[in-house]
């Protein structure tokens, strides 16, 4: 073999070498470049993951307190409103006792002919023959025409003998009656006092149905 | 017979070897470097804005509370019309009713 040839050789080799180390020292580096990326994308998304987290949180402390304040309000508005609307009611409710009171002290037309629906709704009630009738002293004379009208008014409708005594112990402020059978065993009370507290309450409800 | 000069071949390869080893610590710099940049990343790209998200859920839940204000008062309005339209004949009901003249 010739130096020339010998030299060739030992040049070939030392390329081989040499292209061996150029690929390595290509894929060390692109796999680190490759391993970069991946370092970075992760630390994004990583990052992006955590700021939704922390948002999240400051989010949900931030809800907590702030609807803690505004439950005060809420309340608060919502109570002030049913003030409102209770001294709405309150003043329907007080003009309607004042126009019934007035139209029971002056005896009006309206109350003399409520009287003896309310002595026959009473008495109706009571099952004993035995009756007596409860008013106030004003209303006596009153009360006992009406009582004598429905005595007959009863025997003719159902055949029915009832006695019926009127007493006037009821207080000069309460009007309407009080019927009681003789031996006090049933009571049937129609004042305008309590009827009247027994409508509002039971008519409230649907002055109230209007939500508020 | 082939006389190679393996004096030239080791040097190469020795050369090789220092360029790949300078490769590696090349690349392990990159990494370490990739490293830092990424915490810097994490660091910078989760922070948040705590007092504009505060202000956000305080906007938005104080326009729920004025709906909740409005809703109410506008069912409070309707309430008292309701009533102020009605009121000759709910007391005129009530005085009926005590009465006992209702029909």
């Amino acid at each position: 073999m010739s130096v020339e040839e010998e030299k060739e050789i030992l040049e070939a080799l030392i390329n081989e070498i040499e292209n061996a180390a150029d690929d390595e020292i290509r894929k060390i580096i692109e796999e680190a470049e490759k391993q970069r990326e991946r370092i970075l994308r992760s630390a994004e998304e990583k990052a992006l993951q955590e700021r939704r987290r922390r948002e999240e949180e400051v989010r949900r402390k931030a809800r907590i307190s702030i609807l803690k304040e505004l439950s005060f309000k809420r309340i608060s508005f919502r109570r002030d409103l049913l003030v409102n609307k209770y001294k709405v009611i309150m003043g329907l409710i007080e003009e309607a006792r004042k126009w019934v009171l007035e139209e029971a002290e002056k005896c009006g037309s309206l109350y003399r002919l409520g009287l003896e629906n309310l002595v026959e709704e009473a008495i109706l009630n009571i099952k004993s023959s035995d009756i007596v009738v409860v008013c106030n002293k004003r209303d006596k004379e009153v009360v006992e025409e009406v009582s004598k009208k429905i005595s007959g008014k009863i025997k003719d409708k159902y055949n029915r003998n009832i006695n019926v005594v009127v007493k006037s112990s009821l207080p000069e402020n309460e009007y309407g009656v009080i019927v009681h059978s003789a031996d006090s065993k049933e009571y049937y009370i129609n004042t305008i006092s309590s009827r009247f507290e027994y409508y509002v309450r039971e008519y409230l409800p649907e002055l109230l149905s209007k939500k508020v | 017979m082939v006389d190679i000069d393996f004096t030239k071949l080791l040097m190469a390869e020795r050369e090789a070897d220092k360029r790949i080893e300078e490769a590696h610590r090349k690349a392990d710099e990159m990494l370490r470097q990739a490293r830092e940049e990424a915490k810097r990343i994490f660091e910078e790209k989760s922070k948040v804005d705590e007092k504009g998200i505060i202000d956000e859920v305080r906007r938005e839940l104080f326009k729920e509370y004025e709906s909740f204000q409005t809703e109410l008062s506008s069912q409070f309005a309707d309430f008292k019309k309701h009533v102020e339209e009605n009121r000759e004949n709910i007391i005129r009901e009530i005085v009926s009713y005590t009465l006992g003249v209702h029909k």
